[in-house]
């Protein structure tokens, strides 16, 4: 088989990729973020990803993973690497009030890993093990976050709006 | 909210993103700085390993050929520098290595993560020196970090649509990026790598 060049395939799967990256994350900008990241570690693998049955799916978990990582990398940040005497936070330069959907606010209640697997399962229709592959744990776990996940969400008053 | 419900509704709302196709050629960029730096590593402890082995891997090292077929280590280098500065403080941290880009913009790779474009301060300056590393000066002409050794400022990311952003996001420095590391004073260095 044939290796598309990355560019290639970078543009055509492009887009569905960000559309996850919009799902997982609260604002525009971590998104891209996400997708960029994202986007060069495939640059950097591309000789054996390209050889995959299904690299598109591959690179969605990849993603799903990256978003977990990054959300625990900026967790640990924020609790442990200011400046003394430094202010709490800094500016992303974003409106403090950002209009989003209700999903968007139910979604923004889960936490990284319960997100990823709603996103993952509902969104992009991979399985349990699949899911479970790319986050790195049971399938059990999988199912429990998933069903914590939802219940949460039909819990929220933004999930109430959209039931 | 029943599954069928959830999934209908995250079909609805993923379809409101948007890609930047631009984002593909910084992804490109980006990933080929990571394997530049990574070659230049390798050829760093090449001679240690080559007393080894008698010359060998250093000799495949440096036969490994470029991703693109060009060779940077003497191409002009350029920062991105603050147009003015914004007075504010930050509490963010950015440490890692200096990085020079294909299009020989300094910038800083944290350890295992990818490349940031950074706004360095106003006046800051950058040159090659007679290895053809390049070298980040303050304005007093003092090195302060060479290319590929290791580095540490205080500041914080900024998107370029903010009031705080003090650099030009059309400057190819920017590498296109949403968000900037924007150096700010006091900052500190970790060393400056030889």
């Amino acid at each position: 088989m044939t290796m598309p060049p990355f560019e290639d395939w970078a543009h055509a799967a492009g887009p569905s990729l960000r559309r996850v990256a919009g799902l997982l994350c609260d604002h525009a900008a971590d998104a891209d973020d996400l997708v960029q990241e994202t986007l060069v570690k495939v640059y950097l693998r591309w000789s054996r990803i390209s050889r995959l049955d299904n690299p598109d799916a591959y690179v969605r978990a990849m993603l799903a993973n990256q978003h977990v990582s990054m959300r625990r990398s900026q967790s640990r940040d924020r609790r442990g690497r200011r400046w003394p005497g430094a202010p709490a936070e800094v500016s992303h330069g974003e409106p403090a009030v950002v209009e989003r959907s209700a999903l968007a606010d139910a979604l923004a209640g889960l936490g990284a890993r319960q997100r990823a697997v709603v996103v993952l399962r509902y969104y992009c229709d991979l399985s349990d093990e699949q899911i479970a592959d790319a986050l790195g744990c049971s399938q059990r776990t999988v199912r429990s976050q998933a069903s914590r996940a939802l219940a949460r969400l039909r819990t929220t008053a933004a999930a109430e709006e959209l039931g | 909210m029943d599954e069928q419900a959830l999934r209908e509704a995250l079909r609805s709302e993923a379809a409101e993103h948007a890609f930047d196709p631009a984002a593909v050629g910084r992804a490109i960029e980006r990933g080929r700085a990571h394997r530049r730096r990574r070659r230049t590593a390798l050829l760093a402890v090449a001679p240690v390993v080559a007393l080894t082995a008698a010359g060998g891997v250093a000799a495949v090292l440096r036969s490994e050929p470029s991703d693109d077929g060009t060779e940077a280590a003497s191409a002009p280098v350029q920062l991105l520098t603050q147009l003015t500065n914004p007075g504010l403080v930050f509490d963010a941290r950015l440490e890692g290595a200096l990085t020079v880009t294909d299009d020989g913009c300094v910038a800083i790779t944290p350890i295992g993560g990818a490349i940031v474009p950074v706004a360095w301060p106003p006046e800051w300056t950058v040159q090659r020196d007679e290895d053809g590393r390049a070298v980040v000066y303050d304005p007093r002409g003092g090195a302060l970090a060479r290319e590929d050794g290791p580095v540490g400022v205080g500041g914080g990311m900024v998107n370029a649509a903010a009031e705080a952003a003090a650099f030009d996001p059309a400057h190819p420095c920017a590498l296109g990026a949403s968000r900037v590391f924007q150096v700010a004073e006091p900052l500190y260095l970790l060393g400056f790598g030889r």
